[in-house]
């Protein structure tokens, strides 16, 4: 053998064994980002978190605190900060606006990773209009027996009724929340255990109809209720779309965010508001 | 000549899915999931070959042939959702030359060139070759190639994940499926004594337009173009071999230190990754030795693990509607490997005279050692927790055998 030969092999061994491993750190290193802005609201519903083993049979995620996150409008950047050990993070300054037609483009930087995502605010939801703006409990019959007492019940639960409409001429995707506007500490029917209720709040799916229903009588504190109704991008309604995955090839789920999983979106509502009292008369 | 082929996989998979509410002992789920996959693929080549000795130096090869070829492929889920039903037909007419050319005793090239009009995509496609061989002495010689070659008919990666990845053919057509070609290097030496042969041959191959089906970026609808995958890659390695020609012992062994990477920009974010055949190390060796009137063989192959890509774990994403999204999240592209492969299979074969027959007695052991080799990994994540299992090649197998040559 030539010594250029023995040369040859040398050199080809060495050009196999430096070359690069996986350099998908990306896939290898995923976290997961849930990111919601609302129109005219402060920016503090931003969490990233990890996944968790295939074999867990609930959710193990760990809550992620030490990425650097940052949102970025009119090439202007906000830097989040950590809210806690929850895996959530704000925008602390009170110069963060949130309005129609912006931009966000949202950066996570974690384990290397640089995460991006963006995403635009809708225009607000127009025209909402509720049935009703009070909604009159009725005093119960104590006296009167049992039937009289069920009587007065079912007709207060079918007057109770709500419906929130709204203009929707392109078909697109809207929910509603309904959220007590102040402390829940004046309970409808005597003894009921409001604690738990004290942060009281409705959301529904997402709908492309034109109107919701919501039954007033489902409440138990008197008190002013707000209805929101949100315009939502599509980058949400997809997590709708998709919410199953089929088993045999793991499609992989609908996702804006590029490097990561799970989604940035935006929200813009209107709002207008019923109250709960007692019917006097 | 004319030269007819055929090839046809049928695969068939049917998973039974059964859920029970312990509590009320009610069936939840019932479902069979069913994957049928077909394909076929025929041609029928006749091809035209000559050779002119033009002087002492240089002798011309050249000729034509023209192949007709028809490609089946039907991949149907749960009897009803058809994802492809795809029926080809191609020809193709090639011509080419090639001059062999001997300046010296000691020197050989062989330049050439092949041109194929392929009518699917209407367009010929040039393919130049060369390759020498280099005598420095009776026993050592040096040799080297280059070429250019292109497939019309082409192998597409169908990965699955949790089923195993498999491969299917389909002809090019110049829009989902590209005409691939490869562009070969090759740089060697050999030291070749009466008995031994030892040789060394280093490649570089470079892949353009390779094609890839994956069901992993589907949405609800079926949309080719997010089903077919084009990329590119690139193959390289280094191989040697030791061969013991002549005596009562024969047999050869061989390593290659290969690797195999494509790049995908719709796949892997972008980034390259390990081909599914992608192997670093393989070790190969075959022995035979002959006493009197046995034969006896051993077969040794050691291979490093092939690439696959695992499932990564699992994650949920909260709506506001206080429901909560679960989904697999899938690790990187090809990002794991499958244990080692390794195999001894034995053979002894005694020869016996009877009249004017020969009558050969064999008892052969494939997978001696009952090594569980991994074809692929699957999961079934209908089950919670998820179960993983191994498909494995063939374990051990004797197999006896009786030839009689008249």
């Amino acid at each position: 053998m030539t010594k250029n030969t023995i040369y040859l092999a040398f050199c080809s061994l060495l050009l196999i064994s430096c070359e690069e491993e996986n350099l998908n750190n990306i896939a290898a290193n995923q976290f997961v980002v849930e990111a919601f802005l609302y129109a005219g609201e402060p920016v503090n519903d931003i969490k990233v978190k990890s996944i968790y083993g295939l074999s867990e049979e609930e959710d193990l995620s760990i809550p992620i605190d030490d990425a650097q996150l940052t949102l970025t409008k009119n090439n202007r950047q906000y830097p989040l900060v950590s809210s806690g050990a929850d895996g959530y993070y704000h925008y602390p300054g009170n110069d963060l606006l949130v309005e129609t037609n912006d931009i966000f483009t949202l950066e996570v930087v974690h384990n290397g990773i640089t995460a991006k995502a963006q995403t635009t605010v809708p225009t607000p939801t127009i025209g909402l209009n509720l049935s009703q703006d009070t909604i009159k409990v009725p005093q119960l019959p104590f006296s009167a027996g049992r039937d009289s007492i069920a009587s007065v019940i079912g007709s207060f639960m079918r007057n109770s009724r709500i419906d929130a409409t709204w203009q929707n001429p392109n078909n697109d995707l809207y929910f509603m929340v309904v959220e007590a506007q102040s402390a829940l500490n004046d309970p409808i029917f005597p003894g009921q255990v409001l604690e738990s209720l004290s942060r009281f709040k409705f959301v529904s799916e997402p709908t492309d109809d034109t109107s919701l229903t919501f039954l007033g009588g489902s409440l138990v504190s008197f008190g002013a209720y707000e209805v929101k109704v949100y315009h939502i991008n599509r980058e949400y309604a997809a997590l709708y779309e998709n919410r199953t995955q089929d088993s045999r090839d793991l499609n992989q789920p609908p996702s804006n965010v590029e490097n990561a999983l799970g989604v940035f979106s935006a929200f813009n509502s209107q709002d207008e508001s019923f109250v709960l009292v007692r019917d006097t008369n | 000549m004319l030269a007819s082929s055929k090839y046809f996989s049928n695969y068939r998979r049917n998973t039974d899915v059964l859920a029970t509410l312990v509590e009320s002992d009610s069936v939840v789920v019932d479902r069979d999931i069913k994957s049928i996959e077909n394909n076929n693929v025929k041609d029928f080549t006749l091809r035209f070959d000559n050779e002119v000795q033009l002087n002492a130096k240089h002798k011309l090869e050249f000729g034509l042939l023209s192949t007709s070829a028809q490609v089946d492929y039907e991949f149907v889920r749960d009897d009803t959702l058809t994802i492809l039903d795809i029926n080809q037909k191609a020809n193709y007419l090639a011509s080419y030359i090639s001059d062999i050319w001997q300046p010296f005793p000691s020197f050989l090239v062989n330049a050439g060139i092949r041109g194929t009009y392929y009518d699917l995509s209407k367009k010929t496609y040039w393919a130049p070759r060369l390759s020498f061989e280099y005598k420095l002495s009776d026993r050592i010689k040096k040799k080297g190639g280059y070429g250019k070659h292109y497939q019309f008919v082409n192998r597409i990666v169908n990965e699955n994940v949790t089923e195993g990845s498999r491969d299917f053919w389909l002809l090019a057509d110049d829009d989902l499926i590209r005409v691939s070609n490869a562009t070969h290097f090759i740089i060697g030496a050999a030291y070749e004594t009466n008995g031994y042969i030892f040789d060394v041959e280093a490649y570089r191959k470079n892949l353009s337009n390779l094609s890839e089906f994956s069901l992993r970026f589907q949405r609800n609808d079926i949309d080719l173009d997010r089903l077919f995958f084009l990329g590119n890659g690139y193959a390289e390695g280094i191989e040697f071999l030791l061969q013991k020609k002549k005596g009562k012992y024969t047999g050869w062994a061989t390593y290659t230190l290969a690797k195999v990477r494509n790049t995908f920009p719709g796949l892997n974010n972008g980034f390259s990754f390990y081909a599914l055949h992608d192997q670093r190390h393989e070790f190969k060796t075959v022995h035979s030795y002959e006493y009197e009137d046995w034969r006896f063989a051993a077969t040794f192959i050691l291979a490093s693990g092939k690439p696959f890509t695992e499932p990564a774990g699992q994650y949920a994403i909260d709506l506001l509607d206080g429901e909560t999204n679960n989904y697999i999240s899938v690790g990187p592209k090809n990002g794991s490997r499958l244990p080692a492969y390794h195999r001894l299979d034995l053979s002894a074969h005694y020869l016996y005279k009877v009249g004017k027959y020969d009558i050969d007695f064999g008892l052969s052991i494939f997978n001696f050692y009952d090594r569980k080799n991994v074809w692929y990994r699957q999961y079934n994540f209908t089950e919670k927790p998820p179960v993983i299992s191994e498909v494995r090649y063939l374990d051990l197998t004797p197999n006896l055998s009786a030839a009689i040559k008249f």
